[in-house]
């Protein structure tokens, strides 16, 4: 196994695209790494499709792992049932998100196709900054939504949230 | 962002606080679900104990939409739970268990889909037995209310068929035969497949040092496994174990006639290490893929005056008049972080000190100081005041004869210290390294 260990691989972009990558860091993705691990580096072609994923976000995807790819492995699965109340980012990981917003749910839809939770996590936490302090008609005009519900809907609503409002 | 999947809309929902929960469920109907289910999967119900009025509860369980999305129910028996034992006067009013709060214990089997069930009593607890000692503080949650909250508890939960998870906090540390005899008690332990309990321990007042004194100190813990324990075993994938005392020595709990087949994740707060079978049962669960020991020592030299057994445990830990008895455990963490290294599917391994700060740590996992800042070692002193656990300095202290001396001005010795932190350290490391690679 030692000397047939795969370093490099390419991943293709539904598009056709191919990007080479280093092992290491197409890691951080947990469907790659399975994938490695089920079939051994014997049977792995290097070069490995990702249907879901167009050119622009993988690009953008692998900038992300290129720059975590030394970051302790996270505890997987803190079952807690705490909210996740910290919305905090590090900067460079602010920088990063700062892209348009189809962009950024394309990112939110890669990183939980491919497995990368540190990076869904930061996508996710974005978004919720995004939503932060909002009425429901400015979240509807931040994400360019429109309300779909009938008065006698948004009555119910109204009343069902006096249920949860003091706990 | 209305066109993402409802288990992503669920993910970033979780990041959002109750406010914006509340507006999102108001915005469009693609939200509406994912933040209803949100909002309304975990319920907290808090006692009153002016007006009881549960309205919202009722609301919520009254709805047809929303009283499925339901899945973890809280209740806290007291306002204050966290009421400390120094602000207690004597004067409290006793809690009450009312129709009214019977009734919301009741109402738990009656969502759909309730899986997990957490109770919080009151920190401060009392066994009301000796009537004689004026000094004896006043709990505001009596043996007898405590019981009526359990009874109704275990009888409730009995009817779900869903339930999956338990959680008592402030459990006091008395084996109440009425609730241990119930047979939802056994049945209801029997199927859960996680358990968490948080025991609180009587103390005395004004001097916290005689509830030393008090039998179900040990009772209770001797009892333990086979009490509580002993019905989990068979399904048990998750348990946690916290007491507001050090445990595990004085007083003694024995594991030993207990094993977990399924067991996958084990949490123990407070716990000292005063013999090699504690490690070894650990390690005899194979299974094991998160080990978490928050405040937990290891406990190098013990001075007792009771009459010890072949395993120098106190044979009557109340009657502490006897001789002086010495005896010494020497381990180091770095032995045990090797043992623990070849825990074969070990995935995750916390060790720290916890968040202790209303029982956070309990509720969240979550731990303030970790690894390597927490090395603990502890010396038992029995008639030390105010606390019989002596911590054992980094550098300065270190123990001869089971005695604590200090060599600040003993080089030897302190290099000796060092050289044993060092390796902590090495083992620590290495651990780590070997759990991760497998996570």
């Amino acid at each position: 196994m030692s000397e047939t260990k795969i370093q490099k691989l390419t991943l293709v972009a539904n598009d056709g695209n191919k990007i080479e990558v280093d092992r290491q860091v197409a890691e951080k993705s947990v469907l790659i790494k399975n994938m490695l691990d089920d079939l051994g580096d014997e049977q792995m072609s290097t070069e490995v499709p990702i249907p879901n994923v167009n050119d622009t976000v993988l690009k953008k995807v692998i900038e992300w792992c290129e720059h975590h790819k030394n970051d302790p492995a996270a505890p997987q699965d803190d079952d807690s049932d705490s909210r996740k109340k910290t919305t905090d980012i590090d900067e460079w990981d602010q920088k990063f998100m700062q892209v348009d917003q189809e962009m950024l749910f394309e990112i939110i839809l890669a990183s939980n196709y491919l497995d990368i939770k540190p990076l869904l996590d930061v996508g996710c936490k974005t978004v919720a900054n995004m939503i932060k302090g909002k009425s429901p008609e400015e979240i509807r005009k931040t994400f360019n939504i429109t309300n779909d519900f009938t008065p006698e809907e948004e009555e119910q609503i109204r009343r069902e949230n006096e249920w949860a409002e003091d706990r | 962002m209305e066109s993402l999947p409802g288990e992503l809309l669920s993910t970033i929902f979780k990041c959002c606080e109750i406010p914006e929960l509340l507006n999102l469920r108001q915005s469009c109907k693609a939200f509406h679900g994912p933040a209803t289910r949100e909002l309304f999967s975990s319920l907290h119900v808090i006692r009153q104990s002016d007006i009881e009025t549960y309205d919202d509860l009722y609301s919520i369980l009254s709805s047809s939409h929303i009283s499925p999305e339901v899945t973890y129910i809280k209740i806290t028996t007291s306002p204050d739970p966290y009421k400390e034992k120094d602000d207690y006067d004597n004067s409290e009013e006793e809690s009450e268990f009312t129709e009214n709060f019977e009734a919301v214990i009741q109402s738990i089997s009656k969502f759909p889909n309730v899986q997990d069930v957490a109770i919080e009593f009151a920190q401060v607890c009392m066994l009301d037995d000796d009537p004689e000692n004026v000094w004896r503080m006043m709990a505001e949650e009596s043996v007898e209310f405590r019981e009526d909250v359990l009874r109704t508890l275990f009888e409730t939960l009995d009817k779900i068929s869903k339930l999956r998870s338990l959680s008592i906090k402030h459990l006091q540390n008395y084996n109440d035969e009425r609730i241990l005899s119930l047979p939802a008690f056994a049945s209801v332990l029997s199927r859960i497949s996680d358990l968490k309990l948080k025991i609180v321990t009587e103390s005395d007042f004004p001097s916290p040092q005689s509830g030393w004194n008090i039998r179900q100190l040990y009772s209770f813990f001797e009892e333990l496994p086979d009490t509580w324990l002993k019905h989990t075993q068979d399904n048990l994938s998750s348990l946690t174990l916290d007491v507001d005392i050090e445990w595990g020595y004085m007083p003694v709990c024995n594991f030993r006639s207990l094993f977990f087949p399924r067991l996958k994740k084990l949490k123990l707060a407070n716990y000292v290490f005063t013999h090699d079978w504690q490690l070894d049962w650990i390690l005899s669960h194979e299974t094991l893929e998160e080990l978490v020991l928050t405040d937990c020592a290891i406990v190098n030299y013990m001075h007792v005056y009771e009459p010890l057994d072949a395993e120098n445990c106190p044979l009557e830990p109340t009657n502490d008049f006897g001789d002086v008895r010495g005896w010494e455990y020497p381990r180091r963490w770095s032995e045990m972080f090797t043992k623990i290294e070849g825990m074969p599917n070990l995935r995750v391994f916390k060790f720290g000190s916890g968040n202790r700060d209303e029982g956070c740590d309990f509720d969240t996992g979550e731990l303030t100081e970790t690894g390597l800042h927490y090395m603990k070692y502890k010396g038992f002193h029995r008639r030390y005041r105010p606390s019989p656990w002596i911590p054992i300095g980094e550098t300065t202290d270190v123990i001869e004869n089971g005695d604590i001396a200090d060599t600040r001005s003993e080089g030897e010795n302190t290099d000796r210290m060092i050289e044993s932190l060092d390796k902590d350290t090495l083992a620590y490391e290495k651990l780590m390294k070997t759990v991760m690679g497998r996570a």
